[in-house]
């Protein structure tokens, strides 16, 4: 693939959980609006602020009383996670008209490969306005995009100019990566984290020229193929490719909680263990995968005492099914829980195969738990996710009926 | 003197994306869905050789690669037709495994003449 003639660009959308709910309700408009958690289930931070409440000093992720302290006036708005990942996927299938390349980076941003595209839509810089267009007319969001050649410029490019520009596009290549993107500090090159920053910071390496002009060997030998990547970012290399099926080829299935107060007995985590176990095996039938690997993560509750866990273990044959999940999720977590107070848990399943072939094993009823397994999920897609629960999940410190209404801690 | 670059495949993205488990399920089934193909729509001729193939077959029990559509999918199974129920417009095959199908004759795209041999005596499972 010749790097040199890519264009890949990096559309990211404003303020977009805020932009949606501004679309979807015109009496907001021209006023400062927050979208946040609600403060009374532990999660009242501010997940994103329109531009005019931005300007009041209103930042991402701060706590909600402050931002009402900044922005007296902004209405606060509960957010809707399921709307918002639909419009997401609505931004996606417009963007699709350009490129069949087109590879969702988070909810908010995409990355394009629009190579090829030119002689339908016009170069880059006139596509990019075409697609602003379209999204703003179709979803009221506007989007902002970053174009290179490559995704690491595209994404600079937009991170570091569009988002602060009128047009809300520019594009970083070759030429005028030393002029714009060098002069920038250390630590707003992607991939570099306040750790990061300050061991650069500590050899010296105050910007991303710094960082691109040091002698690679002895970033890696410091740090190894980190250290390379990273030399290689400042520089404004980056191979990889837009990958639309990126999603595909999943590695792991991964399902954890905020728990709503700290659990502290052995019998309130075996409930949430056990429905996370079941969404967990649940996505799993679903994408007509099995795992091999079990894993368990929990977090104290002591922010100041930062205590918790993350183990593994392998099984002898991959499984979906959610009492054998479960069990190894449970003997896991007895041997590394210290018995201090929990406030959040995972559980994992990786190391994942094809469910068309199953071990038969002589010693249990494969086929019958597998059947088991497909009818309850068969049962909750037709009904609804609390259609057919365990009864545990009645109980005080079950979260399943809480789970179901909700995606990403938020109510949908 | 060229420099080597690191070739890392998508791990620099993948690594450090952020993604809620429903927004990769939404969009895995998007995928899915658009791999979604349309009935194929037959035409006279095409009709009229399916239901002489499906006569002779009948008759003969001889063994077919059978075409159908499901849900967005063309699928096929090897084997033969056992039985056709005119009220219900339904056939009933049996597939090189024994397995007994059920299918709308409405959904039959393609009869194709096999023979049971070049899947050996067993056979093997042909449903996908």
């Amino acid at each position: 693939m010749e790097i040199k003639n890519r264009a890949i660009f990096l559309v990211d959308m404003e303020s977009f959980y805020a932009s949606v709910e501004k679309a979807d309700d015109p009496t907001l408009k021209n006023r400062p609006v927050i979208v946040s958690g609600d403060p009374k289930e532990r999660n009242g931070v501010v997940l994103a602020a329109c531009p005019l409440a931005k300007r009041m000093g209103v930042k991402n992720a701060i706590r909600l009383w402050e931002a009402q302290e900044k922005c007296p006036e902004a209405v606060v708005v509960r957010p809707r996670m399921q709307r918002y990942i639909d419009v997401s996927l609505q931004i996606t299938e417009i963007l699709e008209r350009f490129t069949d390349q087109v590879e969702p980076y988070s909810i908010d941003e995409q990355f394009l490969d629009v190579t090829g595209s030119e002689k339908l839509f016009g170069p880059p810089w006139e596509m990019a306005k075409k697609m602003q267009a379209a999204i703003r007319k179709e979803t009221h969001v506007r989007a902002r995009i970053g174009i290179g050649p490559n995704k690491l410029l595209a994404k600079m490019a937009c991170e570091r100019f569009s988002k602060k520009n009128k047009k809300g596009i520019f594009e970083l290549n070759e030429s005028n990566l030393e002029c714009h993107m060098w002069p920038l500090p250390v630590e707003d090159l992607h991939g570099v984290g306040s750790k990061m920053s300050r061991h650069l910071r500590n050899m010296g390496i105050r910007t991303i020229g710094g960082l691109a002009t040091y002698p690679l060997s002895i970033l890696k030998k410091r740090w190894g193929i980190s250290g390379q990547v990273l030399w290689e970012s400042a520089n404004g290399i980056d191979a990889s490719p837009v990958r639309r099926d990126s999603h595909d080829g999943q590695k792991a299935i991964g399902h954890g909680m905020t728990l709503p107060r700290n659990y502290e007995t052995i019998s309130e985590m075996k409930v949430v263990l056990l429905e996370l176990s079941e969404e967990v095996c649940r996505r799993a039938r679903l994408n007509d995968v099995m795992g091999t690997t079990v894993s368990v993560g929990a977090r104290g509750a002591n922010r100041d005492v930062p205590t918790g866990f993350h183990r593994q273990v392998t099984l002898y044959h991959p499984t979906n099914n959610t009492l054998d999940v479960y069990a190894s999720a449970l003997t896991l977590f007895q041997r590394f829980w210290d018995g201090s107070p929990i406030r959040k848990i995972s559980v994992g399943l990786s190391n994942l195969c094809s469910d068309k072939y199953v071990q038969l094993d002589l010693f249990q009823d494969v086929t019958r738990k597998r059947n088991l397994g497909y009818t309850t999920d068969w049962i909750k897609n037709k009904f609804g996710d609390t259609a057919i629960i365990y009864a545990s999940s009645l109980t005080s410190a079950a979260q399943a009926f809480h789970r179901a209404a909700k995606i990403g801690g938020h109510y949908k | 003197m060229k420099e080597q670059y690191l070739q890392r495949g998508n791990k620099l993205w993948e690594g450090s994306r952020m993604f809620l488990p429903e927004h990769k399920q939404a969009l895995i089934d998007w995928q899915k869905e658009q791999q979604k193909v349309t009935k194929p729509i037959l035409d006279e001729q095409e009709l009229d050789v399916l239901n002489r193939t499906l006569h002779t077959a009948l008759v003969q029990q001889a063994s077919l690669r059978i075409t159908y559509y499901e849900e967005g999918h063309l699928l096929e199974i090897v084997g033969y037709v056992d039985k056709f129920f005119e009220s219900r417009k339904e056939l009933r095959i049996v597939d090189v495994s024994e397995q007994i199908h059920h299918l709308q004759i409405d959904n039959i795209i393609q009869f194709a003449w096999t023979s049971l041999d070049e899947y050996g005596e067993k056979g093997v499972g042909s449903r996908d």
